[in-house]
């Protein structure tokens, strides 16, 4: 993948190439050993089947133990010697042939600020907002990345892993948290693994594959985060390198540049057959004032959990439920963002008076239990421009929050608490965005 | 056509400039013809992904570099038993022109002179016959960052006295 253009790349020197042709001539060279090469490949394709026998023997002992004990019949998801199937109760997540196999029971991206707060593996994330999160003792990740080697990775080792050379980091535990990345060189994937211990971390590492008919989908948000902005051109042509078949899909984006891949559909990280297509959706460019302008919306509870709300999520007229004491924030980012402006509709919520809080004055402390509508809007040749509106339902800090969530944690105001006051007749504009 | 009879064909037309090439790395003739046959062995073993492969030529060479960086590191992959001893004996250099020896040597030292990244790009594009994104690929760098090793190579070896001499030279 290159993103400068054939012109600019240097020519090769026909003078050089003909002075190590003449020095190479010099080289006598016997035949080559074929049968000893031919035997050795054979003992190494041994092996790995071998290696997997091993494996599937035991996976299938551990099963018939299982049926005694259960009583149940044995399954067998795939065969266990193919790298292509995951073993039973994981999945496969990777770049391009490179994978590894995860818990089932393992989220994607479960994070605060960067830090897992769960088992997760963490794929294809870019730019992470900035707080400081404490990581839980036991919490085990693998975070997958695609592209040159990690910032800060330092090979201590050459392994192979079925047949492909990768570079180790020797486990290294800091604060608690052991670590290790394993970087396989031909799909440019690096799998570094966190846990609470040496073994923990060996063992993830220890789950790293390449696959033989399968690819998984690449990301680009991490290129992104470091180059500002995956053009569509470079990573068209890295699909197509990756025996997938991308296709675009363009989309209005009020703060990318045009030409940014903004999402792919499969999502990284999935595991497909080749020549699968892949939905490119990428920036298409603002076509009016009001997709100038993104918004988003953070708010923090007193027991320093963090909700945050994509511009989406504000356009789609989104809610927040929250204990009294919480804070709640906005900004903009784009072209317009320095007009944005929040019109507060309600008393549950007061601005807060930190005037050099980054936010100010788009940020309020919760005061009253009750409902408060945010409306966001921008002023285009005098008029506004609403964007989107946000409730607000500001609850007892005692309140039991198991009586009202829903299974996936929704906290939407449609079943509002019966002290929530509708919003008041008050309307409340506050400065832009600086 | 069979896997391995495929693979004997092409072990047969690539064998010697792969030797060649892995001692322009820096190899001694010895390593260098363990190097080509770790990587080939290899090769072999996954022969099905070479085939399928979009650019084998970068494949095979990435498996190369990688032995040939095994070696350096001295983390030694793997050994492969070879039919007949190997030549371990100092005359790198075969042949009975003076002046081919010595320039055959002078370009040796030269490229030995160069960090290793930066020999290893000038090789791969300007003997082994790689385009530059083959090179990159065989390489595991990024393809701006085989260039700058390639431009910079080259320059340091037309500036090297000790090649400034040699006809054609750099």
């Amino acid at each position: 993948m290159s993103l400068r253009p054939v012109a600019d790349r240097p020519a090769i020197d026909p003078r050089l190439a003909a002075l190590l042709e003449r020095a190479g001539d010099r080289v006598l060279v016997l035949a080559p050993p074929v049968d000893a090469l031919v035997a050795e490949g054979r003992r190494q394709r041994q092996r790995r089947r071998t290696t997997w026998l091993v494996g599937a023997a035991a996976a299938l002992l551990v099963l018939l133990a299982l049926d005694v004990v259960m009583g149940s019949p044995g399954q067998q998801t795939g065969s266990p010697g193919d790298p292509d199937v995951a073993p039973d109760g994981m999945r496969l997540v990777g770049v391009g042939r490179a994978a590894i196999a995860v818990p089932d029971d393992w989220g994607t991206n479960r994070l605060r600020c960067g830090t897992p707060i769960a088992d997760t593996v963490v794929l294809d994330i870019g730019d992470t907002p900035l707080c400081r999160a404490a990581r839980p003792r036991d919490v085990q990740s693998v975070r997958v990345l695609h592209g040159s080697r990690p910032v800060g990775f330092q090979a201590d080792g050459t392994v192979g892993i079925d047949g492909e050379p990768a570079e180790r980091s020797a486990t290294a535990c800091v604060g608690g948290v052991c670590r290790a990345t394993v970087y396989v060189l031909s799909d440019r994937a690096a799998f570094t693994a966190e846990g609470p211990t040496r073994e923990d971390v060996d063992r993830l590492l220890g789950r790293v594959r390449v696959l033989e008919h399968r690819i998984a989908v690449p990301g680009y948000a991490g290129v992104a985060a470091r180059s500002r902005g995956a053009s569509d051109d470079a990573v068209y042509a890295d699909l197509r390198d990756y025996g997938l078949d991308p296709r675009v899909v363009l989309r209005e984006d009020p703060v990318a540049e045009p030409g940014t891949v903004l999402a792919l559909r499969p999502a990284p990280g999935a595991v497909v057959a080749p020549g699968t297509d892949v939905q490119m959706v990428v920036a298409a460019g603002p076509q009016a004032p009001g997709d100038e302008v993104a918004i988003g919306v953070g708010a923090v509870d007193p027991e320093r959990n963090y909700t945050f709300l994509s511009d989406a999520d504000v356009r789609d007229g989104a809610s927040l439920t929250l204990p009294e004491g919480s804070d709640v924030w906005a900004w903009a980012d784009g072209r317009r963002a320095e007009g944005m402006v929040a019109r507060k509709r309600g008393e549950s919520i007061v601005i807060d008076f930190w005037r050099n809080g980054p936010n100010w004055p788009t940020a309020w402390e919760a005061v009253l239990p009750g409902r408060t509508e945010l409306t966001f809007s921008i002023t285009v040749d005098g008029r506004r421009v609403d964007l989107g509106t946000v409730t607000v339902d500001i609850v007892p800090a005692d309140w039991e929050w198991s009586d009202r969530e829903s299974g996936d944690g929704d906290r939407g105001a449609d079943r509002a608490p019966p002290w929530v006051r509708g919003p008041t007749p008050r309307d409340m504009a506050v400065g832009g965005v600086g | 056509m069979g896997t391995e009879q495929e693979f004997t064909e092409y072990v047969g037309t690539r064998w010697p400039r792969m030797v060649r090439t892995a001692v322009l790395l820096g190899c001694t003739r010895a390593e260098a013809e363990e190097v080509v046959g770790t990587a080939l062995a290899g090769c072999l073993a996954r022969w099905s992904q070479v085939r399928r492969a979009e650019d084998r030529e970068a494949h095979v060479h990435r498996a190369l570099v990688e032995a040939f960086l095994a070696v350096r590191r001295e983390r030694w992959p793997g050994e492969f038993p070879l039919e007949h001893p190997l030549d371990t004996g100092p005359s790198l250099i075969e042949g009975d022109d003076v002046a081919e020896r010595e320039l055959a040597d002078a370009v040796l030292r030269g490229l030995a002179r160069l960090p290793e990244h930066q020999r290893i790009a000038v090789v791969l594009c300007h003997y082994a016959g790689l385009d530059e994104l083959q090179a990159a690929t065989a390489a595991g760098v990024s393809l701006p960052a085989l260039e700058d090793d390639l431009v910079i190579g080259v320059e340091a070896l037309a500036g090297d006295p000790a090649l400034a001499g040699l006809g054609g030279g750099a």
